[in-house]
C-alpha cells in the first residue's frame, strides 16, 4: 500500500512536465511560419486594401458640400479637412496616418517571415510573389502617406525636408524617426522597383498586385516628383503588361454604379472614402461637372443628380466606396503628360486620344490636336482631372501643379458667410500628423 | 503492514507514558461528534486530538485536570473522576468567538487560532440571511474587504481592492478542493455549508499564480460520522418590483419636438432626407417634411404634434414590457451518518421569471459520502449534477432602438389606446419601408411588443462533477491524501429567429435582389437558426502529504504536494438560413458572393456567416508546500511555497515556473503567563508577507495571426489578420502582500473583532502601453508588463452583544478602507481626454487609483451666449481646442471612482425565537460623473436629458444654471468640454438600507404541537433604497447608465427540519 502511494507521489512530482505544457492553449492562435500563412496575411484586405487615405480627396477642389450638410456633419475631421483647418485625424483611431502604417506592419511582418524561409525550386515563385506583394503594399502605403504628411517633393530641398517615418522592421520597439522627403521617395522607389521584378504578370485576385501595378505605382511616384522621363519609362513598362481600356459605350448609365468592379483597366484594387465624399452629402464641383461635354459618356456614367447638385457614382468599386487602386487610364494620362513635358506633343496626344475615344459616345469624339507641347499639356491636365475624378489623385496633382505658375490655383470654400481659402503655397497642403503620434513618438510636427 | 501498525501503536503507547488511560466521547450541543477537539492533561502537558467520531483516549490519573478545547466552542475544564467509566461530554458553543472553528484553504483545514493569515469565514447562517439564486451574491455584506461593483449589469466582486489593471480581477473560486471551472451559478446555495475568503498572502499563496485577487473557498455540505439523519426542507419565493424606468433621464416629448423643429429649420436633416442609406427620420421630422411639401396644413401639423407632446414612452415600456419578477427556490437536504459512514444529499429546484419574462430553471443534485474504512483510511466521494434551462424574454428598454446609436424618441408609442401593438421607426425611413412593401418585399416594420414572440432563444446547460478523495494515515502524524476531480459540462444555445421577427425580415430584405421588379432572395425566406454549443472538460489530480503533530511543547502542521490540472473547452456554432422548425428544413446560401443591398444599391455585402469552431486547453502543473509550527500554543510561524507552470502560449518565463510564497507569524498574547488583562480574554497578533500571482492567458510571446473564413468580399478562401504582436517579455503579474492583524474579544461579548492592515505591492502589471500608432497598431495600445501599484487598507470587523437576555441585541460592524495608487506606468500618454472617463474602466495614471475621476476646471457659462467656459493657464476661455489640450497635471483631480471607505452595519434583535435584522451599507470617499445634456447625442443620437429645461436661454440664466445654451451648428469640442467639466462631478457617498430580515424559529422540543422537529419562517426585503446621499440630484451613484438601480425585492420562505 505505502509503496503504491510513494510511487504515485513520485510520478506526480518528478515526471517531466515539459511535454505536457507544450500544448497550444488555443487552437486558433497560430504563429505565422509558412508561405500559406503569409499569403493569407497579405489577403487580409480589411487591413491592406480598404480604408485608403482620403483626406486629400476631401480637401481637394473636386468636392463640394452645401452649408447645411457641412454644419450637420458629425465627422469633425471631415469638416476640418474640407475647410483646411489644422485639427484633423485626432478624433478617430483609424485615420489617414494609422491605416497605411497598419499595411506597413503587415508588409514588414511578411518580409521578415520570408527571410526565415529558404524557398526551393517549387516554392520560389510563391516566395517571390509574396515578397513582391509585401514590398508593393509598403511602397504604396508610403506613397499615400507622403502625399498627405510631407511637403510636396521639391528637388533642391528634398534632402532636408521632413518626410514620413520609414519602418524597417515589424518590431514594436523600433523607434519612429522621420526620414527626409528624398529618403522617403527613394524608399518608395526601391520597394516598388523590387516589387516589379518579383511580382507575377497576373494574379488570381485584383486585390493582389501584379507587375503592371508595380510599374504604374512607380510611374505615379515619379510623376509626383516631376521626374517625367522616369515616369514615361514606367508607364511604358506598365502598359506593356496591360494596356486594356474599357469602352464606356458598353456600359449602362442607368445602373446604380455603372462602372464594373475588377474591370479590365484595374491593375490593383483598393478602396476608401468616408461619408463626406459620398452623395448626396458629397457633390462634384459644379464647374467641373459642367466641363464634361454632353457627348462625353462620363457625364452620365460618373454623375447622377442629387438634391442640390450631382453626386459621383463612377467608382471602379461599383459601390459607394471610392476606388483608390491603380488602373490603366491613369497610366495613359501620366504617359501623355510625361510626353508633353518632355516636348513630344504628338506622342502625348496619341495617348490622350487613345483613352478619350473610349470615353465619348461612339463616333462623336474629335481627336485633340495641339500646336505646341504646352498646349497639349493644358489639354492633358484638364482631361486628367476629369478622368481621374474621385480617385484620390487630385490632391497629389494639386500639390505638384501648384509649383508651376501656369497651373497654380487658390481653392475656396464658402460655409454660410464664412469664406475659406487655400493659397497655392499654403502649409495646409501638408496635413498635421495626429497629436497622439507626435506625443508618443516625439517626431517633429508639420508646420 | 499489520506489523508496522502494531509497531507504531507500541511506540505511541510508550509516548503517552505509564499512566492510566481515560477514554471518553465528545459531542457538541448539536449532537455532532467534536472531531478535532484538543484534550490536554494539565499535569502531563500531553495533548491529543479527538477522532472523527469524537472519541478520545488520554493518559491521566484520577484528580488530573483535563482541558478540552474545540474551535468555536467554550473551553471545558474537567477533573478526572475515580473509576474507569467512559466520559460523555458535551461542548457548548462559544458565543464570543469571532467566527467558527476551522478555516479551509482548499488544501487543508486550519484551526483558526493557529492561523497566521487573513481569513474571513462566512457561516451558513449568514449566507442564508438573504435569498438569491446564486451563491456569490449572498456574500454581499458579510465580510470586510469584499466589494460589489454594480455600476454595470452583472455585479463584479473584488476582495481588498483591485491590484490588476487589465488582467482578470475576479477572485479565484474554489469549490471544496479545486478551482471551479464551470459556471458558478450551477452551485445551489443550499449545497453550501460555509465560505472562507482568503485575503492575504499567507492565506491565499497556496493558490499561487491565481490568488492575487483573493480566493473564495466554498465548502459544500458533508455528512458527519455518527450524526443522526437530519432532513431539511427549504422553500422560498421572491417577488421583485419592476425597475424604475422613470429614473431614466429623458427629455419631455414636448421639448424633444421643439429641438427637432429647431434642427429642421436649420436644414439639419436635409442630407439625411436624401441619404442613400435611407437613414430613419423620427415621426416628427417626417411630419415636418410633409408640412414643408404642402401635404400637411399648418393646423394639421400642430394637431399631430399636440398629440405627440403628451406621450412618454417610459409609460408604455413600464406598462407593456416590464413585470414583477418571481423567483422560487426549493431544496431538500438530508445529512447523516453511521459509525463509519457519513452522507449528505441535497436536491434543489429553482424557477425564476425576471422583469422581462425571461425564464430560468435549475435542477441540482449533490451527494457526498465519506467512508472511514479503517482507523487510518477515509474515502470521500462527491457527485454533483446540475442542469439549467433559460429562455429569453421581452426586449429591454435599451434594446428597443430606432437604429444603431439612436435612442428611442420620447414620444414613441408601443401600443395604441386599445393596447394593440404599434410599430416604431427602425433602421430606415418610413417612406422607404412603405415603398419596399409595395414593391413586394417582406413587411419591414418593427413592432417591439410582438417581435420577441417570433424568437425562440433558449440555453440549456448540464454540469457533472465527480470528486474523489482518499486520506490515509501513514502514522498518527503523517497522512497521505490523493484527490481527483473531474468536471464535465456542456451548454447548448438554440436561437431560432422566426421569419416573423424583425431581424430575420430585415436580413432577408436587405439582400433581396430586384431585377426589373422580379425579386430574388439570396437570404432565403424563412427563419434563421443559430445553434451554439460548448463543452467543458476539466480534471485535476493532487497528491499530498500532511504532517500534523502536536507535541508537548509545540504543534507542527505541514503539507506538501503536487497537482496537475487541465481545463479544456471545445465548442462550435453554426447558422442556417431559411429554417423551418416545423419540418426541419433549411436552405443553402452563397457566402462567397457579395450582393448589392436593397436599401442602398451602392453598398455590397456578403451574407453574414456564423459557423465556427473553438478549442482551447489550459494546463497547469504545480508543486506546493506549507508548514506552520506553533510553540507553546502561543507562537506560530508559517511558511508556504508554490511553483506553477502552465502551457501559456510561448512564455519562456512562465514555462520555467514561478515560485510564489509567503511567511507569517502569530502571537497569541492571551496565553502568555504574564497576560493579566482580564477584560480582554482573547488577544492575538499576526503578521504575514508573501507573493501571489495573476495572469492573462490571452497573451502570447509570439506574433500570432488569426484566420478568417469569410467576410472578405474581394477574394475567395481564407485570409488572416495579425492577432497580437510578439511580446517576448511577457511575465505573470505579482502581488506582494503585507498583512498585520489583531484579533480580540472583550469579556461577555461586549466587543469582539479584528482589525487588519494590509499593503499590497503589485509589480509587472499588464497595461495597455500607449504606443505610437506608427508601429502599425491603429488603436495605439499594446498590452505589456508595464505597471506597478500599491494598494493599502484597513479591514475592521466588530461585533457586540449589546443585550443578551430573553431579548437580545447584537451589532456587527464591517468597515473597510482602501486606498490605491499606481506607482509605475511606462507610458507617455499626455492627452487629457484619456483620463476623462466615467471611472468605470481602469484609467492608469501614476499616483492615482485605477478608477478615478478627473475633470476640466469650470468657469461658468458665458453671460452673453450661454457657452460653457473653462480655464487655460488660469485664464477664462472658450477656446475648447486649447482646453482639450490641457496637460494632464493641470486637470482637476477629484478622487477615486470606487468607494475608499465602505462597509456594513448589521443590527440583530431577537426575542423568543423572533429575530429581526437590518443590514445597512455605507460607501464613502468616491466620485462619479453625472450625466447631463449633450447636444451631439441629442441631435444625432436622439438621447435627451431633463437638463434641457434648465439650459441657458437668456442673459442672467447663468446665475441659476450650468447647462449650456443650445447652439447650431454643433461644436463637438464644446460638448466634450461640458461633459467632462468639474460641474458635473458629484460625490458618490451614500448610506443605504440593503435589507431587512424577519425570522421566526420554533422547535418541537418546546412546542409539542409542531408537526416537524424545527421550523424557521422568514421574510426578507432587499434593496430598500438610499437613506442618505451626498449628491443633490437624487442619483444613485452605484448604478450607471442603462443599468437601473436594483428594484425592491421581497422574499418569504421557510426551512423545516425533520
Amino acid at each position: 500500500m505505502s509503496r503504491i502511494i510513494l510511487l504515485f507521489f513520485l510520478v506526480l512530482t518528478t515526471s517531466s512536465c515539459k511535454k505536457y505544457l507544450e500544448l497550444r492553449p488555443d487552437k486558433k492562435q497560430v504563429v505565422a511560419h509558412s508561405l500559406k500563412d503569409y499569403s493569407a496575411l497579405l489577403d487580409g484586405a480589411r487591413f491592406i486594401n480598404i480604408g485608403y487615405p482620403d483626406g486629400g480627396e476631401i480637401a481637394s477642389d473636386n468636392l463640394s458640400v452645401t452649408t447645411a450638410d457641412y454644419l450637420a456633419l458629425p465627422d469633425r475631421t471631415a469638416q476640418n479637412l474640407y475647410t483646411w483647418n489644422a485639427d484633423v485625424f485626432n478624433d478617430n483611431e483609424s485615420n489617414d496616418w494609422t491605416m497605411p502604417y497598419q499595411a506597413v506592419l503587415y508588409a514588414n511582418t511578411v518580409l521578415e517571415g520570408l527571410q526565415h524561409i529558404t524557398p526551393d525550386t517549387e516554392s520560389r515563385e510563391e516566395w517571390n510573389r509574396l515578397r513582391g506583394a509585401a514590398l508593393f503594399f509598403r511602397g504604396l502605403a508610403y506613397f499615400n502617406l507622403a502625399q498627405e504628411f510631407c511637403a510636396p517633393y521639391n528637388a533642391p530641398t528634398a534632402a532636408t525636408d521632413p518626410g514620413i517615418v520609414l519602418r524597417a522592421t515589424a518590431a514594436i520597439s523600433e523607434a519612429s524617426v522621420r526620414a527626409s522627403v528624398q529618403a522617403t521617395y527613394d524608399r518608395i522607389r526601391s520597394d516598388l522597383r523590387e516589387a516589379a521584378t518579383l511580382l507575377p504578370a497576373a494574379q488570381l485576385f485584383k486585390t493582389r498586385p501584379n507587375k503592371a501595378a508595380a510599374f504604374a505605382a512607380l510611374a505615379r511616384t515619379a510623376l509626383s516628383c516631376e521626374a517625367y522621363g522616369e515616369a514615361k519609362a514606367w508607364c511604358d513598362s506598365a502598359l506593356f503588361y496591360n494596356n486594356a481600356l474599357l469602352d464606356y459605350n458598353t456600359l449602362n448609365a442607368s445602373a446604380a454604379n455603372p462602372l464594373p468592379r475588377f474591370n479590365a483597366e484595374v491593375l490593383f484594387h483598393a478602396i476608401g472614402g468616408r461619408g463626406i465624399l459620398v452623395p448626396p452629402t458629397g457633390k462634384v464641383d459644379s464647374l467641373l461637372y459642367r466641363s464634361y461635354a454632353t457627348n462625353d459618356l462620363r457625364r452620365a456614367l460618373y454623375f447622377k443628380p442629387v438634391s442640390g447638385g450631382f453626386g459621383f457614382y463612377g467608382s471602379y468599386d461599383a459601390s459607394a466606396y471610392l476606388f483608390m487602386g491603380i488602373a490603366t487610364d491613369e497610366v495613359y494620362l501620366t504617359r501623355a503628360e510625361s510626353h508633353a513635358r518632355l516636348g513630344a506633343s504628338q506622342a502625348a496626344l496619341a495617348d490622350l486620344n487613345a483613352l478619350l475615344v473610349k470615353r465619348f459616345r461612339a463616333g462623336t469624339f474629335v481627336p485633340y490636336t495641339a500646336a505646341t507641347p504646352a498646349e497639349a499639356l493644358d489639354k492633358i491636365l484638364v482631361e486628367r482631372r476629369k478622368e481621374l475624378v474621385f480617385r484620390n489623385l487630385r490632391w497629389s496633382d494639386l500639390r505638384r501643379l501648384n509649383k508651376d505658375p501656369r497651373y497654380r490655383v487658390t481653392l475656396k470654400r464658402v460655409i454660410g458667410n464664412q469664406v475659406y481659402t487655400l493659397e497655392w503655397n499654403s502649409p495646409r497642403y501638408t496635413f498635421p500628423i495626429p497629436d497622439n503620434v507626435i506625443q508618443r513618438s516625439g517626431i517633429p510636427q508639420n508646420p | 503492514m499489520k506489523f508496522l501498525f502494531f509497531f507504531l501503536l507500541l511506540i505511541l503507547t510508550a509516548f503517552t507514558g505509564m499512566s492510566q488511560t481515560v477514554t471518553g466521547s465528545l459531542r457538541t450541543r448539536e449532537g455532532v461528534p467534536a472531531s478535532g477537539a484538543t484534550v490536554t492533561n494539565n499535569r502531563t502537558r500531553v495533548s491529543i486530538t479527538a477522532t472523527l467520531t469524537g472519541t478520545f483516549a488520554i493518559g491521566a490519573l484520577p484528580g488530573d485536570t483535563l482541558f478540552i478545547t474545540h474551535s468555536g466552542y467554550e473551553h471545558l475544564v474537567l477533573v478526572v473522576p475515580e473509576g474507569s467509566e467512559a466520559l460523555r461530554l458535551t461542548l457548548a458553543p462559544d458565543p464570543h468567538m469571532l467566527a467558527a472553528v476551522t478555516v479551509s484553504t482548499g488544501y487543508q483545514r486550519l484551526p483558526r487560532e493557529r492561523a497566521t493569515g487573513s481569513f474571513s469565514q462566512v457561516s451558513e447562517g449568514l449566507l442564508n440571511r438573504t435569498v438569491s439564486t446564486d451563491i456569490l451574491s449572498r456574500l454581499e455584506g458579510t465580510a470586510t474587504g469584499l466589494f460589489f461593483d454594480k455600476r454595470l449589469a452583472g455585479a463584479r466582486l473584488s476582495i481588498r481592492g483591485r491590484t490588476t489593471i487589465f488582467a482578470g480581477s475576479d477572485p479565484l473560486v474554489v469549490v471544496d478542493n479545486f478551482p471551479y471551472e464551470g459556471d458558478i451559478s450551477n452551485i445551489n446555495p443550499a449545497d453550501v455549508e460555509s465560505i472562507t475568503l482568503l485575503k492575504d498572502a499567507a492565506a491565499a499563496s497556496i493558490w499561487g499564480t491565481r490568488a492575487a485577487n483573493g480566493v473564495i473557498v466554498i465548502t459544500t455540505r458533508k455528512g458527519r460520522i455518527g450524526a443522526k439523519p437530519t432532513l431539511f426542507v427549504i422553500a422560498n419565493t421572491t417577488l421583485v418590483e419592476k425597475p424604475d424606468l422613470f429614473a431614466l433621464p429623458q427629455m419631455s416629448a414636448s421639448s424633444f419636438i421643439e429641438v427637432e423643429r429647431f434642427l429642421f429649420s436649420k436644414g439639419f436633416y436635409s442630407n439625411q432626407e436624401s441619404s442613400p442609406n435611407r437613414v430613419p427620420l423620427s415621426p416628427v421630422v417626417e411630419l415636418l417634411i410633409r408640412h414643408r411639401s404642402g401635404a400637411l396644413t399648418t393646423a394639421a401639423l400642430e394637431e399631430e404634434l399636440a398629440k405627440l407632446r403628451g406621450l412618454d414612452v417610459r409609460r408604455d415600456l413600464d406598462r407593456y414590457l416590464y413585470q414583477k419578477a418571481l423567483r422560487q427556490q426549493y431544496a431538500a437536504t438530508l445529512t447523516g451518518g453511521s459509525a463509519a459512514h457519513a452522507y449528505a444529499l441535497t436536491l434543489g429546484y429553482d424557477r425564476n421569471a425576471d422583469n422581462l419574462a425571461a425564464t430560468f430553471r435549475r435542477y441540482t443534485a449533490r451527494l457526498s459520502n465519506t467512508w472511514q474504512w479503517s482507523r487510518r483510511g477515509t474515502l470521500e466521494g462527491t457527485v454533483a449534477y446540475s442542469q439549467t434551462g433559460a429562455r429569453t424574454g421581452k426586449p429591454s428598454f435599451s434594446s428597443i432602438i430606432p437604429a444603431s446609436g439612436k435612442d428611442l424618441y420620447p414620444y414613441a408609442r408601443l401600443a395604441d389606446s386599445a393596447g394593440n401593438p404599434l410599430s416604431i421607426i427602425k433602421d430606415y425611413r418610413q417612406t422607404f419601408v412603405t415603398a419596399a412593401k409595395a414593391a413586394g418585399l417582406l413587411d419591414w416594420s418593427y413592432v417591439p411588443l410582438q417581435d420577441y414572440t417570433h424568437n425562440d432563444n433558449r440555453t440549456a446547460t448540464r454540469d457533472l462533477l465527480l470528486n474523489l478523495g482518499l486520506t490515509y494515515k501513514l502514522t498518527n502524524a503523517l497522512s497521505f491524501e490523493a484527490r481527483y476531480q473531474y468536471e464535465g459540462g456542456n451548454s447548448d444555445n438554440y436561437n431560432n429567429q422566426g421569419q416573423g421577427g424583425y431581424n430575420t425580415r430585415n436580413l432577408i430584405n436587405r439582400y433581396t435582389q430586384s431585377a426589373g421588379g422580379t425579386l430574388s432572395y439570396p437570404v432565403p425566406v424563412g427563419g434563421i437558426l443559430d445553434i451554439e454549443n460548448s463543452t467543458l472538460s476539466a480534471y485535476a489530480a493532487r497528491g499530498q502529504l500532511s504532517y500534523n503533530k502536536a507535541g508537548e511543547k509545540g504543534a507542527l502542521a505541514a503539507i506538501a504536494g503536487g497537482e496537475v490540472r487541465q481545463s479544456g473547452v471545445t465548442g462550435s456554432y453554426n447558422r442556417v438560413y431559411g429554417y423551418n422548425g416545423e419540418i426541419l428544413t433549411f436552405s443553402n446560401v452563397n457566402y462567397d458572393s457579395s450582393y448589392r443591398l436593397y436599401y442602398n444599391n451602392g453598398v455590397r455585402s456578403t451574407i453574414p456567416s456564423s459557423t465556427g469552431f473553438r478549442e482551447s486547453v489550459n494546463r497547469y502543473v504545480s508543486a506546493y508546500g506549507n508548514a506552520a509550527y506553533t510553540w507553546k500554543n502561543r507562537y506560530t510561524a508559517s511558511v508556504s511555497l508554490r511553483r506553477d507552470a502552465s502551457n501559456l502560449f510561448g512564455v519562456a518565463s512562465n514555462q520555467k515556473g514561478v515560485p510564489l510564497g509567503s511567511a507569517g507569524v502569530a502571537w497569541t498574547l492571551d496565553k502568555e503567563s504574564f497576560y493579566r488583562w482580564r477584560a480582554v480574554p482573547r488577544l492575538k497578533l499576526r503578521v504575514t508577507y508573501g507573493y501571489n500571482g495573476n495572469v492573462d492567458n490571452t497573451l502570447s510571446a509570439y506574433t500570432t495571426i488569426s484566420y478568417f473564413n469569410s467576410g472578405n468580399a474581394f477574394i475567395t478562401g481564407p485570409y488572416a489578420a495579425i492577432g497580437r504582436p510578439a511580446n517576448p517579455d511577457l511575465r505573470w503579474e505579482r502581488v506582494g502582500t503585507f498583512n498585520a492583524g489583531v484579533d480580540f474579544a472583550f469579556v461577555k461579548g461586549i466587543l469582539s473583532g479584528s482589525i487588519e492592515y494590509y499593503r499590497k505591492r503589485a509589480t509587472d502589471l499588464l497595461g495597455d502601453a500607449p504606443v505610437d500608432p506608427t508601429v502599425g497598431w491603429p488603436t495605439g495600445r499594446l498590452r505589456r508588463n508595464i505597471g506597478a501599484m500599491v494598494s493599502e487598507g484597513v479591514d475592521l470587523e466588530l461585533s457586540s452583544q449589546v443585550v443578551n437576555r430573553t431579548f437580545s441585541w447584537s451589532v456587527s460592524f464591517l468597515g473597510s478602507w482602501n486606498s490605491s495608487r499606481l506607482t509605475r506606468y511606462d507610458s507617455i500618454s499626455s492627452a487629457a481626454s484619456t483620463y476623462l472617463t466615467t471611472g468605470i474602466s481602469t484609467v492608469p495614471l501614476v499616483g492615482k487609483p485605477l478608477n478615478n475621476i478627473f475633470s476640466y476646471a469650470w468657469a461658468g457659462l458665458d453671460p452673453l451666449t450661454g457657452d460653457p467656459r473653462g480655464l487655460v493657464n488660469g485664464q477664462i476661455t472658450k477656446d475648447y481646442l486649447a482646453i482639450s489640450r490641457t496637460p494632464v497635471p493641470e486637470l482637476l483631480y477629484h478622487g477615486s471612482a470606487t468607494p475608499t471607505v465602505f462597509g456594513w452595519l448589521r443590527n440583530t434583535f431577537s426575542w423568543k425565537g423572533v429575530e429581526l435584522s437590518l443590514n445597512v451599507s455605507y460607501r464613502f470617499g468616491y466620485y462619479f460623473r453625472r450625466n447631463s445634456l449633450q447636444y451631439n447625442t441629442l441631435f444625432n443620437g436622439w438621447r435627451g436629458h431633463p437638463d434641457y429645461e434648465e439650459r441657458w436661454q437668456k442673459p442672467g440664466d447663468e446665475t441659476t444654471t450650468t447647462v449650456p445654451s443650445m447652439i447650431y451648428p454643433l461644436n463637438t469640442r464644446r460638448e466634450s468640454f461640458y461633459e467632462n467639466a468639474s460641474v458635473l462631478v458629484e460625490r458618490g457617498d451614500n448610506i443605504r438600507l440593503h435589507d431587512i430580515r424577519l425570522g421566526y424559529a420554533i422547535e418541537k422540543a418546546r412546542h409539542r404541537w409542531l408537526p416537524v422537529r424545527s421550523l424557521q419562517l422568514y421574510t426578507v426585503a432587499q434593496n430598500l433604497g438610499i437613506l442618505w446621499r451626498a449628491n443633490t440630484h437624487g442619483l444613485d451613484p452605484d448604478f450607471y447608465g442603462t443599468n437601473l438601480p436594483s428594484p425592491l425585492s421581497l422574499s418569504i420562505g421557510f426551512k423545516a427540519g425533520f
